[in-house]
């Protein structure tokens, strides 16, 4: 069965090769080993959206079942989105669980992720704090992917604010990106996050 | 083709339902690497592998180093020349390969039969184009239809350049390829290093990555052996000098012998090395002038190409306005009162007033041309003193004879709107004459030779 993963994938990756979202830079893959079963996949942040700009780094494993079992898709990128968790890059999505289906390609699954990146289900959520700051405080949320597509992704939108919020964090002797993850999860309240952080 | 009748049987005896899905899958991957094999040294003009593999003498070699970057453009030849023949009616989903032994789904989807009931077993019962519940014995049909379809398709073998006269559909070719009589013969090919023409005699197995490991792991070998080959075409044509730390070593009352040069492992004596260095130095020297030279060169050829005119801001005061093919301008400027002809741009210093001329024809007056001088904006407006007071000498120049060339002085007047500071980027007063030349005199009088006529016009300040 393993031989089928493989022969599979070698042709998917002909058919990423090939499409035109490649040619439009916005979806990419590469190989990691000479085995076929991993993956590095990158997408582009959609337009009109919070993660326009960056670039989003994807590991895909390809299980010895595949196509059978969906391939195992996390986000390497740290990404701020209500579907996908802010700490380990797990996704929630159904088409890489239960509505999986063998018809279903790299290519698709990408292009599916980005079409989450741009449609967030805050009702689905991975990352429970992202969701709540989607549902409750919602231009807070998009400031907050913003920063966190600049600090990552390298996407466009800088914010002194939140710079020198982190700044005064890492002053106080925190990590830079733990500093980030309080900060956004407090809302940007840094007396907060202070609270939280040595409480 | 006795022996392609005698596969296509054997194919039909396995075409039973269950021992199917093993038998199918392993004959692919086989294929798959046999293929290759064919395929990479058959990349030969008569071009049975027409897969976009570029740098075909060396397949090999672009296989090996690719495989670790992005994908292998060369890794599976086969599968690139079916795919380019792969019609999505004959693909199952699935394997993304040719269908074997079809089946059809009652929400109309096709897939391999093995493909299909592997993924039936596995997971919930549905459809894995449209998530549609399908029952294994209510919505799932054989499709012979297309079954026989494909079965029409009848492809060379990809040995045929070899000589396989093998004519089969694609999914008996996948039997058949494991077992060609004429890949046997290429099995022994194996994948030679890129440097065997430097006498590298490694070979590897085309399927595995031995080729891709020995480059990584044999570099200084090869160094050693480029080192070698360097040293038979190069030691005949250059004559190294004695190595320098000769004089010191005897100063040191080494002895009166010179040690031996030390060796390197393959025996490669360290004058050689020296000698390439030194010749390396040469010859990196050389490049470099070239390139120097060769840049020098596209420098004047690209100035030359634009012949370029004199920058107008360092034109002094002076528009010289050869003006080819007079009579089409004057037609032009007959048939519409409209059509102005400018000349290019002046300025009377680097910092001064900028201008321009302008010839046109009035209907009322169409033998005579009009030409009028007109001041335009610039960058140094704001800091001149308005309005502009000079000299302006127009001629219109005789190619023959001097003497006859026509001179004309204007003197600027303060009341004259023309010469105030412009509003618009050409200031629409201009000063000038508006009978300056009768035209059917500027050609009689051998003005215009060539259809061209120059005229010069120096503005001064006073």
């Amino acid at each position: 069965m393993a031989n089928m993963a493989v022969s599979r994938i070698k042709r998917e990756f002909k058919e990423v090769m090939r499409s035109e979202e490649i040619v439009q830079c916005s979806i990419k893959i590469e190989l990691v080993n000479d085995s076929w079963t991993e993956l590095r996949g990158e997408i582009a942040g959609p337009p009109d959206t919070p993660y326009e700009g960056g670039k989003f780094i994807l590991e895909i494993k390809v299980p010895e079942t595949y196509p059978f079992n969906p391939p195992k898709v996390r986000f390497i990128t740290r990404i701020w989105h209500p579907n996908i968790s802010s700490v380990t890059g797990a996704i929630c999505l159904d088409i890489l669980k239960d509505n999986w289906a063998a018809a279903m390609t790299l290519r698709t699954v990408l292009l599916s992720l980005q079409a989450l990146l741009a449609a967030a289900e805050p009702d689905d959520p991975q990352d429970a704090v992202v969701a709540y700051q989607f549902k409750d405080k919602y231009d807070l949320f998009l400031l907050t992917a913003k920063h966190w597509t600049n600090a990552y992704a390298g996407g466009p939108h800088t914010f002194p604010d939140c710079d020198s919020k982190i700044q005064r964090l890492k002053d106080m002797g925190i990590d830079e990106h733990d500093a980030r993850a309080v900060l956004s999860k407090e809302n940007w309240n840094l007396e907060k996050a202070t609270e939280g952080l040595f409480s | 083709m006795q022996r392609g009748q005698a596969e296509r049987k054997s194919a039909r005896m396995h075409s039973l339902p269950h021992s199917e899905e093993k038998e199918h899958n392993s004959n692919e991957t086989t294929t798959t690497s046999n293929a290759r094999v064919a395929a990479s040294s058959s990349a030969t003009p008569t071009g049975a592998a027409g897969g976009g593999t570029s740098g075909a003498p060396t397949p090999p070699k672009s296989l090996a180093l690719n495989q670790n970057h992005h994908y292998a453009p060369g890794s599976d030849t086969s599968g690139e020349q079916e795919e380019e023949l792969l019609d999505s009616r004959y693909e199952c989903a699935i394997c993304i390969d040719w269908l074997n032994e079809p089946v059809l789904t009652s929400c109309g989807h096709r897939f391999c039969r093995s493909c299909l009931s592997a993924w039936m077993q596995k997971n919930n019962q549905c459809c894995p184009m449209d998530n549609k519940r399908l029952s294994v014995e209510h919505d799932i049909f054989p499709d012979n239809y297309t079954r026989r379809e494909i079965e029409q398709l009848k492809r060379d073998c990809p040995n045929s350049s070899l000589g396989c006269s093998v004519v089969a559909s694609p999914i008996e070719l996948h039997r058949h390829l494991p077992s060609c009589p004429y890949r046997r013969q290429q099995e022994p090919q194996e994948e030679k290093c890129p440097f065997a023409k430097i006498k590298c005699d490694f070979v590897g197995r085309p399927e595995t990555n031995q080729l891709e490991e020995h480059l990584k792991a044999d570099m200084p070998h090869h160094m050693q052996l480029m080192l070698q080959a360097f040293q038979q075409t190069a030691i005949a044509t250059w004559q190294p000098h004695k190595p320098s730390t000769s004089g010191t070593a005897m100063e040191n009352g080494h002895g009166q012998q010179l040690p031996p040069p030390p060796q390197y492992a393959n025996g490669v004596d360290e004058q050689i090395v020296q000698t390439m260095y030194q010749r390396i130095v040469v010859l990196e020297q050389r490049t470099r002038e070239q390139e120097t030279r060769l840049e020098n060169l596209q420098k004047q050829l690209r100035i030359a190409r634009q012949q370029a005119p004199v920058d107008p801001r360092y034109s002094n005061g002076t528009i010289v306005w050869r003006i080819e093919h007079l009579g089409a301008l004057v037609a032009r400027l007959r048939a519409n009162a409209n059509n102005l002809e400018y000349s290019h741009e002046c300025y009377t210093s680097p910092h001064g007033y900028k201008f321009c001329a302008r010839l046109n024809i009035q209907p009322r007056k169409p033998h005579v041309l009009s030409l009028h001088v007109h001041l335009m904006q610039s960058e140094n407006d704001y800091h001149l003193e308005w309005p502009f007071k000079g000299r302006i000498k127009l001629c219109m120049v005789h190619p023959a004879d001097a003497a006859l060339s026509q001179h004309d002085t204007i003197m600027t007047k303060p009341e004259i709107l023309a010469f105030h500071q412009p509003r618009e980027a050409i200031s629409t007063r201009g000063f000038g004459f508006l009978e300056y030349a009768n035209i059917s005199n500027i050609i009689q009088l051998g003005f215009c030779a060539d259809d061209r006529l120059l005229i010069k016009i120096e503005i001064n300040i006073v």
